[in-house]
């Protein structure tokens, strides 16, 4: 009779403590794209709670990481930018952190993705913006961008571990981490809003993945963009790892001739990186995912897989033939169309 | 064996019953699906047709069936047979079924319609373009 | 098991009661059909069932079900097709797993009719979803669970109360 009733009760206990979470998501402008942020929680009410976390972050580290607008009782890149041949400027931790992982990357992989090569990519926006307003479109003219090169040296930076401040040494120097800014911050807010609580989600910043947990005990499943139609998804991942970073010839170019202009210029040609269509970076680090993914993209495969080596990251390749590559790491959690 | 209702009996009532609601919350529980769903109609165990109910308006879906001719018409979120030939028109006494847990089934003409939720972007959780 | 039948008594009483089942299946078979799934019926018949296993034992049980079920499905014209199927393989079933049960000998005749009726259910949902390759019809066995013991108890009821009457003639001496 006892063994009956403990059953029952079991049964009872059961039902009543699987309450399955339920997933909601929610979109927003920041870092001049749309985020997305998925989560899977117990109602809307916790789900909000968390969007407002994640929109916040969002917006402070968009003004930190700024460099063309400034931004009362913010010192940002901007400021470090106008400060440029004058003086150092003390920035928040998170920043400082930034630039000088930045400068050892640089440093240490491949010298390609340099964040004081602004002056040079600046040219290439103002066609992608023309393209983008049905303006005419011409190349920017190489002996000009040889003169903006100039002052693209990353011994421009100066570094003060003591009072956390940059330094720019030539008054024409400008910075620009957009190459790294978006990965990073993505990390970040994710790592805090998962110290908040919760336990399964997903924010996608225009490329930048970082994941929350897993969905019921399953990996999340991410789509990579086919190049040729970046609307569907050509493979897809069963992630165990927390940062996603896709570069792709599809984001941001501009057309001329019939020719893709794309949106990442190799610095030692000053012309748009033509070794891939796609690359994608997987790990645990977010600022790395951002950083290797830039660099990667103007890289070949061999000289990827040593950077991958040296610094532990998975990969995925979609080169210039549309041939998929796919480091050892992940082969068994990727799936081609 | 006797003839009396005896304390056993009674217990194994109890137990079915509770067992029983608990099993009918639980699958009303964990399968009714929010959002998007689809009918999927299957003869002789084959899929042969799918209404979207997640659109508004009308569709209809005629078939030659084992018994003759069936037909199934969609209005809005729900969907029901209106035509076919059998003894006792099961099928069309089943009326309207928007959920997952009433399927229509129609065994004499070796048909069923099946209610699923379907998700929009398939199988990613996330997209990266 | 009450003993006080010759032989050929016996055999006419059962063909009798044989033939009560046999109306009583008919009947439910025409009538409604409560699930939607041909085949699957409320088992009223299991009155005489339920009745034979009282009176006779479970060997008579056993045949009276199997001869009830493949003569009811003879006249109706189903023989060998899908209601067929379905129930004898519920009738097969449910009488292999009654046996150890009736013979510990713990549960009424109630418990008993409702066991049946469960277990009549159970295949009943078994054998329809191998029939048709989906697991589907699963969802149905809940309600079933439960429509399985209410007629369990009130096809006990009925036998109990036929089984009264019979002794009572007997003891009158109506029956001799």
């Amino acid at each position: 009779m006892k063994k009956i009733i403990s059953i029952l009760l079991l049964l009872i206990l059961i039902t009543g403590c699987s309450s399955k979470n339920e997933k909601f998501d929610d979109s927003f402008l920041s870092f001049d794209t749309y985020i997305e942020f998925t989560a899977y929680t117990k109602d809307k009410e916790t789900f909000d709670k968390y969007d407002k976390i994640v929109q916040d972050k969002f917006t402070y580290y968009d003004q930190l990481f700024d460099a063309y607008n400034n931004y009362k009782n913010v010192n940002n890149v901007k400021t470090i930018n106008d400060n440029a041949g004058k003086k150092a400027v003390v920035v928040d931790q998170d920043l400082y952190y930034l630039i000088k992982e930045s400068v050892n990357y640089y440093h240490n992989a491949d010298k390609k993705n340099n964040i004081m090569l602004s002056p040079v990519i600046n040219q290439y926006k103002i066609q992608q913006n023309n393209y983008e307003n049905n303006k005419p479109v011409t190349n920017p003219s190489m002996s000009y961008l040889k003169e903006l090169n100039k002052c693209t040296s990353m011994s421009n930076i100066q570094l003060n571990d003591k009072d956390h401040s940059i330094y720019l040494k030539e008054k024409c120097a400008q910075m620009d981490v957009g190459s790294v800014a978006k990965g990073y911050a993505t990390d970040l807010i994710a790592e805090y809003v998962k110290k908040q609580g919760l336990s399964s989600g997903i924010i996608n910043a225009g490329g930048n993945v970082s994941l929350i947990g897993s969905k019921n005990n399953k990996p999340f499943v991410i789509g990579i963009a086919n190049p040729d139609d970046p609307n569907t998804y050509i493979l897809t991942i069963d992630s165990e790892n927390t940062n996603i970073v896709t570069s792709g010839d599809y984001q941001r170019y501009y057309m001329i001739n019939g020719k893709r202009m794309n949106h990442i210029i190799d610095p030692d040609t000053l012309l748009p990186a033509d070794v891939n269509r796609s690359v994608t970076i997987i790990t645990d680090d977010g600022l790395k995912a951002d950083y290797f993914s830039t660099e990667c993209f103007m890289l070949d495969k061999e000289k990827i897989a040593k950077l991958a080596k040296k610094f532990n990251f998975e990969y995925i390749i979609i080169d210039k033939n549309e041939k998929i590559t796919i480091s050892d790491g992940i082969k068994d959690e990727v799936k081609i169309k | 064996m006797k003839l009396k209702l005896n304390k056993l009996d009674i217990l194994l009532t109890i137990i079915i019953s509770i067992l029983g609601i608990i099993l009918i919350f639980l699958s009303f529980k964990y399968t009714h699906i929010s959002g998007d769903k689809v009918a999927e109609v299957y003869y002789k165990n084959k899929l042969v047709y799918t209404f979207d109910l997640s659109s508004k308006g009308n569709d209809s879906f005629e078939i030659q069936a084992a018994n003759g001719p069936v037909k199934i018409i969609k209005e809005d979120d729900h969907v029901r047979v209106v035509e076919e030939n059998s003894k006792r028109h099961l099928c069309s006494l089943q009326g309207w079924s928007d959920e997952t847990l009433a399927p229509i089934v129609c065994l004499p003409n070796e048909l069923y319609i099946k209610i699923e939720g379907v998700d929009k972007n398939d199988d990613v959780d996330v997209f990266i373009k | 098991m009450i003993n006080h039948f010759t032989s050929i008594k016996k055999l006419v009483f059962l063909a009798l009661f044989l033939s009560i089942a046999i109306i009583v299946n008919i009947v439910e078979n025409i009538s409604f059909s409560v699930f939607i799934i041909p085949g699957i019926k409320l088992g009223l018949a299991n009155i005489v069932t339920v009745f034979i296993l009282y009176y006779f034992g479970y060997k008579e049980m056993f045949l009276i079900n199997v001869l009830r079920v493949f003569l009811a499905n003879l006249i109706i014209g189903t023989l060998f097709s899908t209601p067929f199927i379905i129930a004898m393989g519920s009738c097969l079933g449910s009488m292999i797993l009654m046996y150890p049960i009736i013979k510990v000998n713990k549960f009424s005749i109630f418990g008993i009719s409702m066991i049946q009726a469960l277990l009549f259910n159970f295949f009943q949902i078994i054998i329809v979803c191998w029939l048709y390759q989906n697991y589907i019809f699963i969802y149905y066995f809940p309600y079933l669970m439960i429509s399985g013991i209410i007629t369990g108890y009130l096809v006990a009821l009925c036998a109990k109360y036929v089984i009264l009457i019979l002794n009572k003639n007997y003891l009158k001496g109506e029956m001799g």
